[in-house]
């Protein structure tokens, strides 16, 4: 039982990780502390169930329409942040939290409050190994989660455009210094962190119901780890979702399905406490 | 035509002057030190040159064009670094890959590291003395090699003009010395500098000019020597009780 729950702990928690990902990026390079983050994840998610019903798109093959909507999206939301005063953080959790509403409500009109889910039957058949057994959704998230992150890894340690965005992550005024356009960081950001939310809609929608609110979890999750981590910390991101991810199966098997949305909330009041500085993800200067 | 020209430059932060018509002239190749009592206003000078805070009035030309609105990268582009009073490095960078930022879009760019940046960022170290700290985190460095450390990240975007804040504040008289052979250095590249540096121990020694400031205003310019037997600097520097003392009794 116990293989069982480690292992749906890691895939959970991988796939957390692809969540937080994009926030972290995101709040890293601009201070956009990003409360819609859940709801354009929820939006990802729709499109790609749109997709999949209307058009009988199969899972995989949505992605590159959610991609591009919530490129589309960010680009658009970027401009409004950018235009934001300082102290970016403060004024940005207002922004978006109204905004995260509005998409709320946005998603409620075109795509009603019913309950949906992209429901690939293939996704439950278990794959049988020595030792373990898993199914064929816990691969393909498991897969896409860890193939994802470690090219955002290569991209953001071994390629110029990834230092650049690490050096505006750690001192804006150094990285400009060092000729860094400070404003095309934060624009690269957002479109990455627009990838990242694209990738990690309709994955969302495969092992989740899709409703207009559902977004409320995923932005907790992201919060939550990127707490826990600090920004632009790919391999501590990691390690944070799968605490987490643990945490919430072997909450499922002692306590129930349940209590498992408790588990981020609990983390996050406990991270709150103990790592008080962790709220700006930043080292004291 | 002048490297870096200052014409009529102020800076106003509420009531306060914090700089108060400022003209100023670098020519290429000089080493001008910028001195001045605490608040005389020279951060904020180097501030306006590099675009991290905006002039209330007045102009910056650099080669012949008007600076003086243009955003930081750009200024850095056009060739115009700085280091900072407090070492600011990228801390959970590793020494070189913290130079090697700065060669990211000072040339033509590449998306994958390039080796002949590696090499003349390993050759920045080695003109600084870090060259056996590569390694090193940026965060764990000590303050004199943080400071060395800020010198070659700046040199690694090779700027036409280099503003020095404060480099040797708190070094021991060896440590002030190995920065002027530093200095010179950087001049032997093709650099001019431009130093800020409040005990002038450092200035004194490598500047060609000195511009000394107080309360914002230019109060001389000049050879060294003559700049240090200023009488106004002189009062700017020892205090004004005894000379206000003497214009009270002159009243």
């Amino acid at each position: 039982m116990w293989t069982t729950v480690l292992v749906s702990g890691i895939t959970l928690g991988s796939f957390y990780t692809l969540v937080a990902l994009g926030f972290a990026l995101i709040f890293g390079v601009t201070h956009t502390f990003n409360l819609a983050h859940g709801e354009l994840i929820v939006f990802a998610g729709y499109v790609a169930y749109w997709m999949w019903k209307t058009y009988g798109v199969s899972l995989l093959l949505t992605f590159p329409a959610a991609i591009l909507a919530t490129l589309v999206l960010c680009l658009i939301l970027q401009r409004l942040f950018s235009r934001l005063r300082e102290p970016m953080e403060m004024n940005s959790i207002v922004l978006s939290f109204g905004l995260a509403i509005l998409l709320q409500n946005g998603m409620l009109f075109f795509f009603s409050g019913d309950y949906r889910l992209i429901r690939v039957p293939l996704l439950n058949q278990r794959i049988h190994l020595p030792g373990l057994s898993l199914s064929y959704g816990q691969f393909t998230l498991l897969t896409i989660s860890l193939l994802v992150l470690a090219l955002t890894y290569v991209l953001l340690h071994h390629t110029y455009l990834g230092k650049a965005l690490r050096a505006t992550i750690q001192d804006r005024e150094s990285a400009a210094l060092a000729g860094i356009n400070v404003r095309g960081m934060g624009i690269l950001a957002f479109a990455i962190g627009a990838v990242l939310i694209g990738l990690a809609g309709p994955l969302f929608g495969s092992i989740h119901y899709l409703y207009p609110t559902a977004g409320l979890q995923a932005t907790l999750i992201a919060v939550t780890i990127t707490i826990f981590a600090g920004v632009g910390q790919i391999r501590t991101l990691i390690l944070g979702g799968w605490i987490l991810g643990f945490a919430e199966s072997c909450t499922v098997v002692l306590l129930g399905a349940s209590w498992r949305e408790l588990v981020s909330a609990i983390m996050l009041l406990t991270l709150l406490a103990l790592r008080p500085h962790g709220i700006l993800g930043r080292e004291e200067q | 035509m002048s490297l870096l020209r200052l014409e009529a430059l102020s800076k106003r932060f509420g009531e306060h002057w914090a700089l108060k018509e400022i003209d100023f002239d670098l020519e290429e190749g000089e080493i001008v030190g910028l001195v001045g009592p605490n608040g005389a206003g020279k951060t904020t000078l180097f501030n306006l040159i590099t675009g991290r805070h905006k002039p209330s009035s007045g102009r910056v030309w650099f080669e012949g064009k008007d600076i003086t609105f243009y955003r930081p990268h750009e200024i850095q582009r056009y060739g115009i670094s700085r280091t900072f009073q407090s070492s600011r490095p990228f801390a959970r960078m590793r020494v070189l890959e913290n130079v090697v930022v700065g060669r990211i879009f000072s040339g033509k760019f590449h998306l994958f590291p390039h080796t002949e940046d590696t090499n003349m960022a390993r050759q920045l170290l080695e003109l600084v003395g870090l060259a056996h700290k590569e390694d090193a985190l940026a965060g764990e460095l000590t303050l004199s090699e943080r400071r060395r450390l800020d010198l070659a990240r700046a040199l690694a975007t090779e700027p036409k003009l280099l503003l020095l804040d404060e480099v040797v504040a708190g070094f021991s008289p060896l440590a002030v010395k190995q920065a002027a052979e530093l200095v010179q250095r950087a001049r032997e590249r093709g650099v001019t500098l431009f130093i800020v540096d409040h005990f002038m121990s450092l200035s004194l020694t490598v500047s060609d000019r000195l511009l000394a400031l107080d309360h914002g205003e230019k109060i001389a310019e000049g050879k060294p020597q003559e700049v240090m037997r200023n009488r106004k600097v002189i009062r700017a520097y020892l205090g004004t009780r005894h000379d206000d003392e003497a214009q009270s009794a002159e009243r």
